[in-house]
């Protein structure tokens, strides 16, 4: 009881967190010059949040199966499913708004660049753990499975981050500028701040809600191994 | 005011030619548009994937409920 209101508290400053940071972006947060997409550049203050956030996810699948592959339990391949979720609904975030933004500041929507095509390959790979849980079973070979997928689209991060820095491309670096000015304006790094804060928070209910549905759908498979006969 | 020779009118015309205009849109998308578009289709998906997580909860949770309502009772239970 004492979680549930836990739960819900966190729930309301995570959604009115949101709805300030909004109207503090429209309302204050300046526009960057037209060489940065102008008014399309203020898609940044949830795109990165969204990128770090699968970072996260991704980081919560890496220890879940790696804890699973080392001790299977229900609760460790329900937080690896739980991150592998996740991960893939924030990348899917992170690939709608990325070339959105991108279509005004380079004039396309996508260019084989290497953070947009190291990230692309590692959603993929979250995917593709989503869909091996939700069409191949729940064995311990496909968990195991999954498991090992789980560890190779985290240790693709690393590489998604630093790709800009190794190759270059296109994709700005405005958080670790080199040779440029990075983010001057104080509203635009409070408005990041608050966006890496409330994707936080977040990506923490989402996890914890995905968890919890794992551990109830492995309970279920267990319930319907002992009873069979109540099918339908 | 754009100026344009007269448009090809077959597809061959199309894709065999093109014809210079003056006074033609400086802009091909507005960014007030796409920055809805983002915002909007952002939260389209955080929405998608919550009203998919609680329909599933809901219906695991029923689906437990009628499970453990049908099996026998244990004796030390």
């Amino acid at each position: 009881m004492r979680s549930r209101g836990l739960i819900v508290g966190v729930w309301a400053v995570t959604a009115l967190t949101f709805f300030a940071l909004i109207l503090f972006v429209f309302l204050k947060v300046p526009e960057a010059q037209p060489q940065a997409g102008g008014l399309a550049q203020k898609i940044f203050y949830f795109h990165v949040p969204a990128a770090y956030a699968l970072y996260l996810c991704g980081g919560v699948c890496f220890i879940g199966s790696a804890l699973y592959l080392a001790g299977p339990t229900d609760a460790r391949d329900a937080w690896a499913k739980a991150g592998a979720e996740c991960a893939s609904a924030f990348g899917g975030m992170v690939m709608v708004s990325g070339p959105l933004w991108a279509k005004k500041a380079w004039g396309v929507y996508w260019t084989w660049d290497p953070r947009l095509t190291s990230l692309l390959l590692s959603i993929l790979i979250y995917v593709a753990i989503v869909l091996v849980r939700n069409f191949m079973g729940s064995g311990d070979a496909e968990r195991k499975f999954a498991a090992a997928f789980g560890i190779l689209g985290t240790a693709v991060l690393p590489i998604v981050h630093f790709s800009v820095q190794l190759w270059g491309g296109n994709h700005p670096r405005v958080l670790k500028a080199n040779g440029g000015e990075g983010i001057k304006d104080p509203a635009m790094i409070q408005a990041l701040l608050g966006g890496f804060f409330a994707m936080t928070l977040l990506a923490a209910l989402l996890l914890t809600l995905r968890a919890n549905l794992a551990i109830s759908q492995a309970r279920l498979v267990r319930a319907e191994e002992l009873a069979p006969d109540t099918n339908g | 005011m754009l100026q344009a020779s007269p448009a090809p009118t077959t597809a061959e015309g199309r894709s065999q030619e093109f014809r210079p205009v003056t006074g033609g849109p400086t802009q091909t998308s507005s960014a007030e548009a796409l920055l809805i578009t983002a915002y909007v289709l952002m939260w389209a998906i955080l929405m998608g994937f919550l009203f998919a997580t609680f329909r599933r909860q809901a219906a695991v949770d029923k689906r437990l409920g009628e499970l453990e309502r049908a099996l026998p009772k244990r004796p030390d239970a």
